[in-house]
């Protein structure tokens, strides 16, 4: 129930916070729509967003599916961002191979940083959660450095030099910042969707992400399955970051991710981990981010109401998640509102 | 038997439980005596523990009426049910593993002082009931550190806590030791001797015959019968749970002195989690068309070996081999591939994904034998799913319901399908009728005996004497991780095999 209704629930106590401000909860929600979807410009800068959270949101929801906690898509997307615009701004090579090499990138540097969670999940039993947390930091630290040294290319900023053209992703709305990246990342969540269904791969990670002690049962090599699923988790938030650099930044600044990476994690819960819902999802969460510097200019509610929301959302998601854990560890049968040995679908001989 | 005078305590009448299209509970008549035990018996999904669920107040019914003493009573929740004076134990119990045993007898009405739980008196508490039931249980030891039995007393002390008039017990004996069973009974005794009803749920029919005063059988979801204990007899119940059914004959396995070795262990020692030697030293050569029967009580390496020849488990020493081919330091897949199964003791925690549907646990552990280049082949397992489904006879099949909605037993069904499906050399199966009912167990009978005849080996492992008896070629005893003896089943007497288990002694 709260999980259907978390956004609506959500929505609907951040207007009790915005009477409690004394302002008023029609006009601001009114002016956040507006400024998300209002107009071409706002349209398509919240499709753009969308191209983000849809890459990070999958990074998220595919390491759920494997029953792993992937708090690190931060750091992923980080990592996976400069790799990106290094390999734009230093390789010079034709448009139809560059763009491709910047993706690879991207993807490389995030698969990377996952495997490293992965690794010493698989191999030490170290909890990716806190693993991918102090990768958070180790990234962010350590991009912040590369960048105000050895890979500054800017006397003005803290920032890698511009990628070439050819490295760039151009608007296919002129005079906008959509680019081709918001198709990609839809024809992803679509056949990342489909291969985790029917991949002979992706079934294992179901499996594992279930009941790892079935997987190994079942003859399925449960670290193999861990480590290639951190770093497909990694990949996909590094291919996010990218697609940043290419399509909008054009550059690698430690200002590219305000917290991307985290957002991702309540647009994968918002999705209950299913790979298509991360497309309406993150589309979701792209209108209320995109749309707050509008609700703050003209209905003077702080942006900062659209971090109450989020902040809702994953409150309601993961008291769910959190439930559906524990119901896990209890054991079937062992609930006593279930009809325990009897039949619902169907009975024996 | 005084028991035949008494009037009901609790009558109900007509209970009707849909679930979707499913009638699982179908005007049912059943009453239960003060001081007496009420055999209730039936197959998995015969409606059983609808029935109880609705006189427990977790289900309510669709039509139908209970009575207690004679007064219409309805329970909105569990909590009404106990307030009228019914206890029940779950067949899976429901305690706090950190809690102590006090605490968790006395969860949801905590003695306390100023705020605090008083754990002396929660202790006191347990003491008292332990001592009239003759429990050992230490009322401070925490849940986590008890085995099987001595959870069952921590949920018996704590409905025995509440002093109910009626208690209800499902399947109480499912996950017993035979020592631990004939504690139970005790205890069941001692409840009758208090002038206590007991509704006594189970699928074995010899406790039934030897426990119980009253017989109730359900079938799909009806009443078939009801009588005194003296009237009933075992076979007489059986067939009336089970239902008219052809009963195939009995195959005999063409298995011969000269047929070829499929399985071969030798010197296997087996470490257990504490380091320990679990199994110390075994040789067991299984033929083509054999079922080698494995006896033991339980804890004397019959798990370790049977994880270990399965390659969950690596082998301290000793060799394993499949046709020829070594397999000692096999991955599980490989021995997989090399045609070896195993049928676990534990469907829910091993064997299958109850998220899953029927098709996806049809393919479990061979998703990889069938797979078309990198893609699942969903066609593969539709079919054997279905054929399952069919060799089974499941009701109600649908290859896109989750294995949770399915009943325990025919979750065992798939599993031993599954296990048994693309032609295996080797199957081991281990308590493979564990806790499911007659029909379904003469089901999985039957299709390991076909597995043997049609040339694999098959290693059964189990705490059930009569089913070693009823399916073996041979019963090779284990005791304290070596063999103690082996015997044919004619000559498996309980004595016989009951000294082999207990001293080593041949």
């Amino acid at each position: 129930m709260v999980r259907t209704f978390g956004p609506l629930l959500a929505v609907a106590l951040g207007s009790l916070v915005i009477l409690l401000a004394r302002g008023n909860p029609i006009a601001a929600y009114g002016a956040l729509l507006q400024g998300a979807l209002g107009s071409v410009q706002g349209f398509s800068e919240t499709l753009a967003q969308t191209t983000l959270f849809i890459f990070a949101g999958l990074s998220v929801a595919l390491a759920f599916r494997a029953g792993l906690f992937n708090i690190g898509a931060e750091g992923q997307l980080v990592v996976g961002a400069l790799c990106a615009a290094v390999v734009g701004a230093h390789v010079h090579v034709a448009k139809p191979l560059e763009v491709p090499m910047c993706f690879a990138a991207g993807a490389l540097g995030g698969a990377f940083w996952g495997f490293i969670a992965g690794f010493l999940r698989a191999r030490f039993g170290a909890s990716e959660v806190i693993t991918t947390i102090m990768l958070n930091y180790i990234a962010y630290l350590g991009v912040n450095y590369l960048v105000a040294g050895p890979l500054r290319g800017s006397a003005l900023a803290p920032e890698t030099p511009t990628i070439d053209a050819t490295a760039m992703l151009n608007p296919i709305i002129p005079g906008t910042r959509l680019t081709a990246a918001f198709p990609f990342a839809i024809v992803v969540a679509v056949a990342a969707w489909w291969w985790l269904k029917r991949a002979v791969f992706g079934f294992e990670l179901r499996t594992v992400g279930r009941s790892e002690r079935v997987a190994r049962y079942a003859g399925i090599s449960v670290p193999a399955v861990i480590v290639k699923t951190m770093m497909l988790s990694g990949a996909l938030a590094g291919i996010g970051g990218a697609c940043e650099v290419m399509g909008l930044l054009h550059r690698f600044n430690a200002q590219l991710s305000p917290g991307y990476g985290f957002t991702s994690i309540a647009v994968a819960l918002l999705a209950q981990s299913n790979l298509l819902g991360v497309i309406a999802s993150a589309s979701f969460f792209a209108v209320l981010a995109n749309g707050a510097l509008s609700m703050q200019a003209e209905a003077l509610v702080p942006k900062d109401l659209v971090s109450i929301i989020e902040g809702l959302i994953i409150l309601f998601a993961s008291a769910n998640w959190i439930g559906a854990q524990f119901s896990l560890h209890r054991g079937p049968g062992s609930e006593p509102t279930d009809p325990g040995d009897e039949p619902v679908a169907a009975g024996s001989t | 038997m005084s028991a035949a005078l008494t009037p009901a305590v609790l009558r109900c009448q007509g209970i009707t439980k849909r679930f979707g299209s499913v009638l699982a509970n179908d005007g049912i008549d059943f009453d239960v005596r003060a001081g007496e035990i009420h055999a209730l018996v039936g197959e998995n999904g015969a409606g059983k523990s609808t029935l109880m669920n609705v006189l427990y107040g977790v289900l309510q019914p669709d039509e139908g009426t209970i009575e207690i003493n004679g007064e219409r009573v309805r329970f909105a929740t569990c909590a009404h049910a106990m307030r009228a004076g019914i206890g029940m134990v779950f067949q899976h119990y429901l305690l706090v593993e950190r809690f102590s045993v006090g605490q968790n007898v006395v969860l949801g009405r905590e003695p306390s002082v100023r705020g605090f739980i008083d754990d002396g008196a929660a202790q006191a508490a347990v003491r008292e009931i332990a001592a009239r039931y003759r429990f050992a249980v230490d009322p401070a030891a925490t849940v986590e550190t008890l085995g099987v039995g001595a959870r069952q007393q921590v949920e018996l002390l704590r409905v025995l806590g509440r002093d109910p008039h009626i208690v209800i017990l499902d399947e109480p004996t499912a996950a017993l030791s035979p020592a631990e069973t004939e504690g139970l009974f005790q205890v069941m005794d001692r409840l009758r001797s208090d002038g206590r009803a007991v509704i006594f749920i189970t699928h074995k029919l010899k406790e039934v015959m030897r426990h119980s005063d009253r017989i109730t059988v359900l079938r799909r979801g009806r009443v078939v019968a009801t009588m005194d204990r003296a009237e009933a007899d075992e076979t007489q119940l059986a067939s009336l749970m089970i239902g008219p059914q052809a009963r195939a004959a009995q195959t005999s396995t063409p298995m011969t002195r000269e047929s070829p070795v499929v399985l071969n262990v030798s010197g296997l020692r087996v470490t257990r989690d504490d380091g320990s030697l679990g199994v110390a030293g075994i040789d067991l050569s299984c033929r083509a068309g054999e079922i080698v029967g494995i006896a033991g009580v339980e804890g004397n390496g019959q798990m370790e070996f049977a994880e270990a020849l399965y390659g969950i488990r690596p082998s301290a020493g000793g060799s394993v081999s499949l046709d020829g081919q070594d397999l000692t330091h096999a991955s599980l897949s490989s021995r997989r591939r090399a045609g070896l199964r195993y049928i676990s003791a534990d469907r829910q925690r091993e064997g299958l994904v109850l998220d899953f549907d029927a098709i996806e646990n049809a393919l479990l552990g061979d998703v990889r034998l069938s797979q078309r280049g990198s893609v699942v082949d969903v066609a593969f397992g539709r079919q054997r799913a279905a054929e399952i489904a069919e060799r089974f006879r499941i009701e109600g099949y649908s290859s896109s319901t989750p294995m949770r909605r399915y009943s325990g037993g025919t979750q065992q069904k798939f599993l031993v399908g599954r296990e048994t499906s693309g032609a295996p050399r080797a199957v081991i199966a281990f308590a493979p009728t564990r806790g499911v009912d007659v029909g379904a167990a003469f089901n999985i009978y039957e299709r390991l005996r076909q597995v043997a005849s049609a040339g694999a080996c098959v290693v059964l492992i189990s705490y059930d004497l009569d089913e070693l008896r009823e399916l073996a070629d041979r019963i090779v005893v284990f005791h304290s991780g070596s063999i103690a003896g082996e015997v044919t089943p004619e000559h498996a007497d309980d004595a016989t095999l009951g000294r082999l288990m207990g001293s080593g002694a041949a």
